[in-house]
């Protein structure tokens, strides 16, 4: 691979910063900008020179994947907690989220194929349905992607984009309910206020939905706070769906608005390759059609090490504590086995019940490495149908979702 | 026991398990499940195409470095590395990287360009719902074919 360096007469990047609303920057391209005069001028030589600094002082630790739009993940040590932190969940955004939020003034509408549209202030769905408070788990459908070979177009996410932590709000079932569910409801389109990358208002970032049994699961909730708090801007302060167990992505953040289709939705990112996986299984590479493949429902059976971290240095014969969460999409986790030596041998680790449906399962197990050197610790999660995880990446797909193979941490036993 | 008490016994009993079915059906019909809806028409019989389309290779070497979770991996692993302070976000520099970052800057940060291992065919998909779906303005055929042989040579896949 050759490598020339920087020639001095092409535009750098401080020139195209102080040039990019001038037209000197289209002629240095020689090509037009698309929208640029949809940019809002302010915000992007300000999103462009910042880097990454703010992002981690408002989520310390966590590793930036892309800082425009942002995409953040966490160490799972870092997920370590019962019930996650707000400042350590990950992030996962498709389009810039809005400058300016005013809870108090936020409006969300309820309409489509409902009997009564609706629209309601935060206060309204505070004082006019019940308030619920739940552990959840939002995982991205991407987390995982890195380890797909050939790799996979998309954020190359590792283990970290998974958080639960507890959500407050009211179920979108009652709300539905009281707008009124015609006959002919199918599914749900969610529309946020963030804004799509090229700047053009015609475009949404994301929006997606789910079939109407979904969206009236009483876990299904829109949102308001986080462990009792307001929840990160990055997170979709002041309004957000929670669509437990399935793909991120369904839980839509700074929601606006709910419509009521009467069919799948067609939304930004519900077609083509997006959140959907082959109806059948495909070798590794192969090129899909779209009408081959089906949209992601609930997310597989996984599990995590949030303790020791890895690489840590223990004594040799000592007893160690490792532990970590195991989740299902819509299921329930019957079982959490370890293993010391390459997966060889299993042990049964003790495993909680969910707090709540939804809600990750901790478990937790001792072991004693016998002699010198390095081990790895597998965690190997089976849900209550039996599926398990596999120490690969299962199923390859074109945009590799759905990895749920088995976490290891490095050990080494001095 | 009579006959006729037999006979009526046994019409007890098939009417018994008939309404069972029928509630049962009426039950799960009424019900929504999460796969009541229509799913898009019967998967077209593409396996042939997908067997010849195979490479002969089963894929083993599929591995995760457990002390480098980050790292180690050569889908997101090579000498180039994002870098907000560098003039071009740590691009590689060879023919065409202006180009790259002048126009795939516009809308999002080198940031995902450089997580990218595609080959050809992937960087010509992903220019292409670019321009069709993402609104970037279409590219002059000269400057899409310097993209592409950049984007494939600095990020290609192995």
């Amino acid at each position: 691979m050759t490598r020339q360096p920087s020639e001095p007469d092409k535009p750098s990047r401080r020139i195209l910063l102080k040039s990019i609303t001038g037209a000197s920057f289209l002629s240095a391209l020689g090509a037009p900008i698309p929208f640029l005069g949809n940019l809002p001028t302010g915000l992007v030589p300000v999103a462009l020179a910042q880097g990454t600094s703010s992002l981690s002082q408002q989520k310390p630790g966590l590793t930036v994947l892309n800082d425009r739009p942002v995409n953040m993940e966490t160490p799972p040590h870092l997920l370590d907690d019962a019930v996650t932190p707000a400042a350590r969940m990950f992030v996962r955004n498709n389009g810039l989220p809005p400058a300016s939020v005013d809870a108090h003034s936020w409006n969300v509408r309820v309409d489509g194929e409902v009997e009564t549209p609706l629209d309601l202030s935060i206060d309204d769905l505070k004082t006019q349905f019940e308030t619920v408070s739940l552990q959840l788990q939002i995982e991205c459908a991407g987390n995982g992607r890195r380890f797909m070979k050939p790799a996979a177009r998309g954020n190359q996410w590792s283990f970290g984009a998974i958080s639960c932590a507890t959500w407050t709000g009211v179920r979108l079932r009652d709300v539905l309910d009281r707008a009124g569910l015609k006959e002919n409801a199918l599914y749900t389109a969610h529309y946020g206020a963030d804004t799509h990358l090229s700047g053009d208002p015609a475009k949404h970032p994301i929006s997606r939905g789910v079939p109407i049994a979904k969206a009236m699961e009483p876990h299904t909730l829109i949102a308001f706070a986080v462990n009792g708090d307001d929840m990160p801007p990055l997170n979709g302060h002041p309004l957000r769906l929670v669509t437990p167990g399935w793909p991120g992505s369904c839980s839509q953040k700074w929601l606006t608005r709910i419509e009521v289709r009467d069919q799948i939705h067609d939304g930004a990112k519900m077609t083509g390759q997006s959140y959907r996986v082959p109806r059948a299984p495909v070798h590794p590479g192969a090129s899909v059609a779209d009408e081959d493949m089906a949209i992601i429902e609930s997310l597989p059976v996984k599990s995590l090490i949030t303790a020791p971290q890895t690489g840590i240095r223990v004594s040799t014969g000592d007893t160690i504590e490792v532990r970590g969460h195991a989740w299902a999409g819509d299921l329930d986790v019957a079982a959490l086995d370890i293993s010391i030596d390459f997966g060889a041998s299993w042990s049964p680790a003790d495993l909680s019940a969910p707090t709540n449906k939804y809600a990750w399962q901790h478990w937790r197990s001792e072991i004693r490495l016998p002699e010198a050197g390095y081990y790895e610790i597998w965690a190997r999660a089976r849900d209550a149908e039996g599926h398990m995880q596999p120490p690969i990446p299962p199923g390859w797909n074109p945009r590799g979702y759905l990895n749920n193979m088995q976490h290891r941490i490095a050990v080494f036993a001095l | 026991m009579t006959k006729s008490k037999r006979i009526i016994n046994r019409i007890l009993i098939l009417a018994g398990m008939v309404l069972i079915v029928l509630s049962l059906v009426k039950l799960f019909g009424a019900s929504r499940t999460i796969t009541d809806y229509p799913t898009a028409s019967k998967t077209p019989d593409r396996m042939t195409e997908q067997a010849d389309d195979w490479s002969g290779e089963i894929a083993y070497g599929v591995t995760y470095a457990a002390l480098t979770p980050l790292g180690g991996d050569e889908n997101v692993t090579a000498d180039v590395r994002f870098d907000p302070a560098d003039d071009y976000w740590g691009l590689p520099r060879s023919d065409g990287v202006d180009l790259v970052a002048g126009y795939c800057s516009v809308c999002h940060s080198l940031a995902i360009v450089m997580q990218q291992r595609q080959d050809v065919e992937g960087w010509t998909y992903l220019l292409d719902w670019m321009e069709e779906k993402q609104g970037m303005a279409p590219l002059l055929a000269d400057d899409r074919a310097v993209i592409l042989a950049y984007l494939s040579r600095e990020f290609g896949s192995h």
